[in-house]
């Protein structure tokens, strides 16, 4: 896939939605043009700060998920007794959507950055968590035996084996999650707040039936949820060109 | 040099022991084949010399230290059959990890010119910028030796090293194997199922049967290894038919 082949893709579903505006020819379908206008004009004024807002939130949860569950994954995984402990509990809580926790969360931390920072942070976690420690656990035993023949010891396997062995694994579940994080923050956003993208999008423009704004308000969460995805995608060709070897 | 005295390894959850009381020697410089059936120990052996096994009993040193040797970091060098490099780093990363290892424990800047030299001698330098995965099977392992051989090892163990590779490349390997041995007078120890390249290399073959091995080991010189044309001899394939006999009694 080339960025010419996205390019166009993106063209196209413009177009169709110029199309569709047309036909319908309803407020409540405004034109892609008409949106891209409400949008450079909206950007300077609110949009801006709001996308801001949340660009920050949820790039913070990110970080601190990976910055927390890869240690916990790569710990689980050296130490089998910490593992057939944790794994049960992991398993029991992994299908709860941590998102119905937002009432609790809020009751704790606050309306602010923090409870929108720590749900999403939480859904990301274990995710992240559980992967890197399947993925450790995958190495194999020839591989580790080798490296330490080389004079490696726990630090140094950590270093040179479990951490780049693990990295793909982080980026794929954190490509995997941006669609579920954007949700989840969109969500929190709407509930008790004055500032980001979902509060924008629901309470501002479109309880003032400002469909032009709205419009670029959801244009504007597609596309932070579109550029993390591109970040990830650049982070991985920075950091494993081996996958792209041909 | 490895000195292999009443070891006794039982692998956890089993009963019957894999060695017991076994011992073995072999002296500085010397060029050994291990040969047994897959599943008879002869990985758990070289596991147990490396330091990545612990016997229960026994005393087991390399170079008069005990094993797993503290002191000298990645002196002992280990070549396995396959997935050894890593595959996420290139060809001329993996050849100098031993040297990236020393120096992240800060034990001195390592030699790059021995990188340099070896990737050069095995033919790799052209594909240093490579990934394993983009290597044939063949220069996979010769990068493998490579890197074993960068960290200057006192022992070389290889563990059926060239058993997945195609007989010409296999041969031509043997034959790498032999020279460089030759030049270097490293102790190594060969481990494989292959009677053919058991007796090639080695100048001293170690026999496992079934297990528990106990001592005394079986041993059967083979005085003929140690050049290329020993292959079209006579000797050679008699020296086989003494081996394939040996093993069907164990």
């Amino acid at each position: 896939m080339r960025n010419r082949d996205i390019l166009l893709a993106a063209l196209a579903i413009l177009v169709v939605w110029e199309i569709a505006a047309l036909i319908l020819h309803r407020e409540i379908l405004p034109a892609p043009t008409v949106v891209l206008g409400a949008l450079v004009t909206q950007l300077p004024r609110s949009l801006g700060a709001h996308f801001a807002v949340s660009a920050w939130r949820v790039i913070a949860s990110i970080a601190l998920a990976i910055l927390l569950a890869t240690p916990a994954g790569l710990a689980l995984a050296q130490y089998p007794r910490a593992n057939r402990f944790f794994a049960p509990v992991i398993y029991l809580t992994y299908p709860i959507p941590k998102i119905v926790f937002l009432p609790i969360v809020i009751l704790f931390l606050g309306i602010g950055d923090a409870s929108k920072i720590f749900v999403i942070f939480l859904i990301l976690f274990f995710q992240i968590l559980v992967i890197v420690r399947d993925q450790a656990l995958a190495i194999r035993a020839e591989l580790i035996y080798s490296v330490r023949s080389l004079g490696a010891g726990r630090r140094a396997l950590l270093r040179f084996v479990y951490l780049p062995a693990t990295l793909p694994a982080v980026l794929t579940s954190i490509r995997l999650s941006i669609g579920t994080a954007v949700a989840v923050l969109f969500f929190a956003e709407t509930f008790a707040t004055t500032s980001g993208l979902g509060y924008y999008v629901v309470t501002d423009t479109f309880q003032r039936i400002a469909f032009p704004e709205m419009y670029a308000g959801i244009v504007a969460m597609s596309v932070l949820g579109l550029l993390l995805y591109f970040v990830v995608d650049f982070l991985e060709r920075k950091l494993c060109p081996y996958l792209f070897a041909k | 040099m490895i000195d292999i005295r009443e070891i006794t390894f039982t692998y956890p959850g089993q009963t019957t022991p894999l060695f017991d009381a076994f011992t073995w020697r072999v002296a500085r410089g010397e060029f050994w084949s291990v040969l047994g059936a897959s599943g008879c120990g002869k990985s758990t052996l070289l596991h147990l010399i490396v330091g990545v096994r612990a016997a229960n009993r026994g005393a087991l040193t390399v170079n008069a230290e005990s094993v797993p040797r503290k002191k000298n970091r990645g002196k002992t060098g280990l070549v396995l059959q396959d997935y050894g490099l890593l595959p996420w780093a290139t060809v001329r990363e993996n050849v100098e990890l031993g040297l990236r290892i020393r120096e992240f424990y800060g034990q001195g800047d390592g030699n790059r010119a021995a990188v340099e030299f070896w990737l050069e001698r095995f033919g790799l330098a052209a594909h240093a910028k490579k990934y394993p995965a983009q290597l044939s099977g063949g220069q996979r392992q010769r990068a493998a030796i490579a890197r074993t051989l960068v960290i200057e090892p006192d022992v070389l163990l290889m563990d059926e090293p060239f058993s997945a590779l195609d007989a010409p490349t296999r041969e031509d390997l043997e034959m790498l194997t032999l020279n460089l041995q030759a030049e270097t007078q490293t102790t190594t120890v060969f481990v494989t199922h292959s009677i053919e390249e058991a007796v090639f290399l080695g100048r001293k073959i170690l026999i496992l049967g079934s297990p528990p091995h106990r001592s005394p080991a079986r041993v059967v010189d083979n005085p003929g290894a140690g050049r290329g044309e020993y292959r079209n001899e006579p000797a050679f394939a008699a020296q086989a038919r003494v081996l394939r006999e040996l093993l069907k009694r164990e």
